[in-house]
């Protein structure tokens, strides 16, 4: 770091002067300026390869045109990216291009946001020019669990098959053949099923690569809302965007998750998990509204009801049996806010010791792993580091996760609050629970969706999915992100830190904050990681944990 | 190919190359594997990938790309026509015919009982024995309607006959008298010998490997390759950029290694010098490798074949091990510190790979696309090491500056286009072949004076003057120079000194659907004008010569050849352009005949 910072390059595109970093590519150096300079093989996350031949510009003293990709910036070098020969050069490149292009645009999903359909717009011929007949090749082939290969839309950027190869490693797809016969391959009987995929949907700058499940459900400009919000699927927190749609029948859907760039984080890229499983799967509650057990049936309740409920039956145990029978469990898919509240009304409305947030083997590790070298992370939750900076664990005298488990089943603990702890996520957890679940005085659970648990606890409270709450998560390295609402849900819910607080007044006990600012400010005291943050300087991008050790 | 026999093929194969460049012995291996089987089947290259440790896709692509793997079984003769200009202008459509009515197959397809196999072929380097069959890798030429129905009964039973092979001659005594030979041949001079057998007696008797120690005892590398500098030969490949500074961009360190390529993949359709050269007299290409080893301290070396030189094979492994048993190569060469392997590799069907980097690529086990320069090879070539790639004619040279001096060499030719140069003369001349010449001589020269003039008499309509990739000249250019500097003022270019003559029966719109077949074919594809514009080149002008051309398609034509110069990564894209341009240039009213009369006017 103390090195000598290298002296920067001087240059000017379309006259005016840009500063850059030494080995500084034109096209970096026309971005800085906000100078558009057309390409689709080029990809910052990617290596080089200088095919597509769209980015070519005019430098003075060079004998041709030169692709700004791949052309190293010079002291006084001066680049023309809109003169008439640059401008033919370009029109000669789509025009080749759409020469066997299908322009299937009104059924590609692509449509609307194609840099094919956007460049020949801005800089291509106005009509075709062509009498031979356009050459004809697969138009879907699945070629793995999430993609299908469109080959006569494919320009051969190769941006998929440098993906594969360069980024992930398993180099699953290659170019094959030659000339206007060459083709995006597979080896025969293989598939392209790394844990990354779908970023080729992203990559191809064309229909080529076309994402299984959102293939033909919507159009571009049908995706009202881009949300920045996290990926929750591991301890990573891969930066995302969420494509939301209107519902015909009235509401919203998350329909499209795509990386979005942090150089923090996860780069340009992000996983399968993340973009395909995890918004399904608890994106949005399934739950409809609070349940009650009456013997062997559960019955829908208001939330005041199951709110009034869950006092009686803590009022009542506690009376009966002192706090000590009574524990919780934390799921680190809480948000750190819903962390904070579920804590402090353990510890300081109920004032038991046992709580815990470790209930995967992962957790109970110092510190969780990397997956693969790229982001995948074993901790398959996203926010146990919080849980750890705010010491969400037993205290000395406290129960961990198993310990209440086993006093559950002895019938020591009379009460186990489930927050958001899903046994579909963790199997074992599961036939654990079975094992006293009609035993138990008190089994209550916030859930984003049914599971043998929720069908049978005494209370059962609906839950924010991730795309429909605001709050914030800490990854495994420290970086605090945001999420962000990107739809309401279906249903009223009452946030799990509502309840708790009515819950409290309902108990007589000291009332925990509710605000993510009054949250943080409480944080900021009580535990030195959080000193000097402020919930509304955390962007986009995310900021760093203050760090001590 | 059972699994034992390629893994002990292979660790033999794999010893040519460095111990982490595994992938490079994929070709050869591809090659092993697919004489055992006749063709690759998936499991064939899965096992390959295994045993080179690479991704399975890695080897399918890059199998893919050359033409000579086959994915599925072949018939056990397979015969291919040459289609290339000098052939189609000798007949070659018609022996296509006469082998299509015989088999009852079309290009591509196999006879039901799996005995032949029928294909074309782009030009194969034989092109003073046009037309030109190749059978099984044999080559077969020239060729008429009758003696090809005769070799077709020897196919049938299952042989490959002696009759009718191909043979590289230095002007084929068959086609007529000798030439007049007024100028000292230098690289030819043992070739003239009938009874010269390209053996390491031979060339030690007529003064051989009297370089090489010159060389290694006498001079110090650098000043080699001060005196190729100074002999100002230039490259005879295609570019003709200066040999000696080119040379004199590798670094000094000795840390790093370096090679010395020696560019065997003469591909440029109407070229076959360096076939001969390299059949005919290999020691004389061994001797300018090894020097030229010397002066840019490479000690490995790899000569990088044209797949379908099949006889060179043989040729070239016997000379490197005279070469090795005499102490020429191998270590302590002469008894001086200078060590030097050398090894054959062999491509596998691709034009391009005469391209300096694809070359590379390609010896690295890739896909033979060329790569982005800068850096350019002498900097970072193989494995990422300093490279130079050397055309097989361009080696020949050293040995003789060595010898006899930069002044001498110097004194031929023009200032500028130093010494002689083999010109592979084609087409419609009396006596094709190949003829070393003073880069001052003249095209009338050439194909008056050697070549024999035109058959029949007849008057020329174009030539062709450095392969199909040059611009055209006309008549009205006989007189110009064949150096560099004359043939790019009158508006084409030296390239690989191909030398196509056209008469006044040719159609220059079949021409030039013919050379943009080629292109088409040949692009590696991964630059978007070439690949998309070779291709379209090549449908407008079989569109305009079968007859259905219109008048809009000549102002389409040129934009499309505006648009693939100048703009890719290598020059393939610009060699169909050029010529296709300057056919419209000179031959404008038969491409409108051909529109305006709805056929082609020199069809019967």
């Amino acid at each position: 770091m103390s090195e000598e910072t290298p002296k920067l390059v001087t240059l000017t595109v379309d006259g005016r002067p840009v500063q850059v970093a030494p080995g500084t590519m034109i096209i970096q150096a026309g971005e800085q300026l906000g100078i558009e300079i057309p390409y689709y093989c080029y990809h910052p996350g990617l290596p080089i390869e200088g095919v597509c031949r769209m980015c070519l510009v005019e430098v003075e003293k060079a004998p041709k045109l030169l692709i700004a990709c791949a052309t190293p910036v010079t002291e006084g070098m001066v680049v023309h990216t809109q003169t008439p020969h640059v401008e033919e050069a370009r029109r000669g490149v789509l025009e080749f291009y759409l020469l066997n292009h299908p322009l299937d645009c009104p059924i590609c999903d692509k449509g609307g946001e194609c840099p094919l359909q956007d460049y020949t717009l801005r800089y291509g011929p106005g009509a075709s020019r062509t009498l031979e007949d356009k050459i004809h090749r697969d138009k879907h082939r699945v070629i793995g669990p999430h993609i299908v290969f469109d080959a006569e839309r494919c320009i051969l950027c190769t941006r998929c098959v440098r993906f594969c190869r360069d980024i992930v490693g398993t180099g699953e797809l290659g170019v094959g053949y030659r000339a206007d016969r060459a083709e995006i391959i597979l080896f025969p009987g293989k598939e392209l099923d790394n844990a990354y995929s779908g970023n080729v949907i992203d990559l191809c700058p064309v229909g080529a690569l076309t994402s299984k499940p959102y293939r033909f459900t919507s159009r571009p400009w049908d995706l009202v809302k881009q949300v920045e919000s996290t990926c929750p699927a591991c301890s990573r927190g891969c930066s995302i965007v969420l494509d939301v749609r209107h519902l015909r029948e009235g509401g919203e859907e998350v329909l499209r998750v795509r990386p979005r760039h942090n150089p923090e984080v996860n780069g340009y890229w992000m996983c399968d998990e993340g973009r395909f499983d995890a918004y399904p799967r608890r994106g949005q509650t399934a739950l409809k509204g609070p349940l009650v057990r009456r013997g062997e049936a559960q019955v829908p309740v208001t939330w005041d009801e199951a709110i009034s409920i869950l006092v009686e039956r803590l009022r009542g145990i506690l009376d009966q049996h002192g706090p000590q029978a009574i524990g919780g469990l934390l799921s680190t898919w809480l948000t750190t806010e819903e962390l904070y509240a579920t804590g402090s009304f353990l510890r300081q409305v109920i004032e038991t010791p046992h709580l815990d947030y470790r209930v995967s083997p992962v957790q109970t590790q110092e510190r969780d792993e990397a997956e693969d070298h790229l982001l995948r992370r074993t901790d398959k939750s996203p926010n146990t580091q919080t849980a750890k900076l705010m010491n969400l664990g037993p205290g000395p005298e406290g129960l961990g996760t198993r310990a209440m488990l086993e006093a559950a089943t002895t019938g020591s603990l009379k009460a186990l609050l489930l927050f958001e702890v899903d046994p579909w996520e963790e199997p074992t957890l599961g036939e654990e629970l079975e094992k006293f679940m009609d035993r138990i005085d008190l089994l209550a659970i916030w859930a984003v969706r049914e599971s043998p648990v929720t069908s049978r606890a005494h209370l059962v409270f609906p839950a924010l999915g991730y795309a429909e709450k605001e709050g914030t998560i800490i990854n495994f390295g420290g970086r605090i992100q945001r999420l962000r609402r990107a739809i309401d849900s279906k249903e009223k819910i009452v946030p799990v830190g509502e309840v708790l607080r009515q819950v409290a007044v309902g108990l007589g006990r000291p009332v925990i904050p509710l605000t993510p600012g009054e949250i943080w400010q409480r944080l900021a005291e009580e535990h030195p990681a959080f000193n000097g943050i402020q919930y509304e300087a955390i962007g986009s991008l995310g900021v760093p944990i203050h760090d001590d050790r | 190919m059972t699994s034992a026999k390629l893994q002990q093929a292979s660790a033999e194969i794999l010893k040519r190359y460095p111990q982490n460049q595994k992938r490079s012995a994929l070709l050869p291996l591809l090659f092993l594997a697919q004489e055992e089987r006749g063709y690759l089947s998936p499991e064939s290259l899965e096992e390959i990938a295994h045993l080179l440790e690479m991704r399975p896709t890695d080897v399918w692509e890059t199998a893919s790309f050359y033409t000579m793997f086959h994915f599925r079984p072949m018939g056990r003769c397979h015969i291919e026509v040459c289609h290339n200009l000098s052939c189609t202008l000798l007949g070659a459509e018609s022996l296509l015919d006469v082998l299509k009515g015989r088999l009852q197959i079309r290009e591509g397809e196999t006879t039901p009982d799996g005995r032949f196999s029928l294909g074309t072929a782009e030009c194969l380097a034989a092109c003073d024995g046009a037309p030109v069959v190749q059978v099984n890798g044999y080559h077969y030429g020239p060729l008429n309607r009758s003696q090809l129905e005769e070799l077709l009964e020897g196919f049938a039973r299952g042989e490959l006959p002696e009759r009718y092979r191909y043979q590289p001659w230095a002007g084929p005594p068959s086609r007529g008298p000798e030439p007049v030979n007024t100028f000292e041949r230098i690289l030819h001079q043992h070739l003239l010998d009938p009874s010269y057998d390209g053996r390491i007696e031979a060339y030690l008797e007529r003064g051989g490997y009297q370089a090489l120690p010159k060389a290694v005892r006498e001079y110090r590398p650098s000043e080699i390759i001060e005196m190729v500098k100074r002999s100002g030969l230039r490259g005879r490949g295609g570019a003709g950029f200066p040999t000696g500074v080119k040379w004199g961009f590798v670094p000094k360190d000795p840390g790093i290694p370096k090679y010395l390529l020696c560019n065997a993949d003469e591909g440029e359709p109407g070229t076959f010098k360096d076939r001969e050269l390299l059949e005919r007299d290999p020691h004389q290409v061994l001797e300018g490798i090894i020097i030229a080893s010397y002066a840019i301290g490479s000690e490995t070396s790899y000569i990088y074949l044209r797949g379908e030189f099949l006889e060179a094979v043989a040729i070239l492994e016997r000379a490197l091990q005279e070469a090795y048993a005499h102490g020429f190569l191998g270590k302590k060469i002469l008894g001086s510190d200078f060590n030097l392997d050398v090894y054959l590799h062999r491509g596998a069907g691709a034009y391009i790979c005469g391209e300096e980097t694809a070359l590379i690529e390609s010896l690295e086990g890739k896909r033979g696309e060329p790569r982005i320069r800068p850096p350019f090879p002498a900097v970072k070539g193989l494995y990422q090491c300093p490279t130079v790639v050397n055309n097989v004619e361009t080696l020949c040279n050293i040995p003789h500056i060595i010898v006899r001096g930069p002044k001498w060499f110097a004194s031929m030719g023009t200032p500028k286009s130093t010494g002689t140069r083999v010109f592979s003369v084609s087409g419609h001349v009396r006596r094709p072949g190949n003829y070393e010449l003073p880069l001052n001589a003249t095209l009338r020269q050439l194909i008056y004076e050697h070549a024999g003039g035109i058959l029949d008499d007849r008057r020329i309509k174009a030539i062709i003057p450095g392969g199909s990739s040059a611009p055209t000249l006309t008549a009205d250019h006989l007189d110009v120079g064949l150096d560099f500097e004359s043939l790019a003022a009158a508006g084409s270019m030296g390239g690989s000194g191909a030398v196509i003559v056209l008469d006044e029966t040719t159609c220059m719109v079949k021409v030039g659907e013919v050379i943009n077949r080629f292109y088409h074919h040949e692009s590696c594809g991964q630059c978007t004008q070439c690949r998309e514009g070779t291709a379209w080149l090549h449908k407008i002008l079989k569109r305009i010569e079968d007859g259905r051309g219109q008048m809009a398609d000549l102002e389409v034509l040129k934009d499309v050849c505006r648009n693939m110069k100048g703009q890719t990564i290598c020059v393939l894209s610009d060699s169909a352009a050029m010529p296709t341009e300057s056919y419209m240039h000179y031959f404008r009213e038969e491409f409108e005949a051909h529109i305006q009369q709805g056929r082609c006017p020199f069809r019967a």
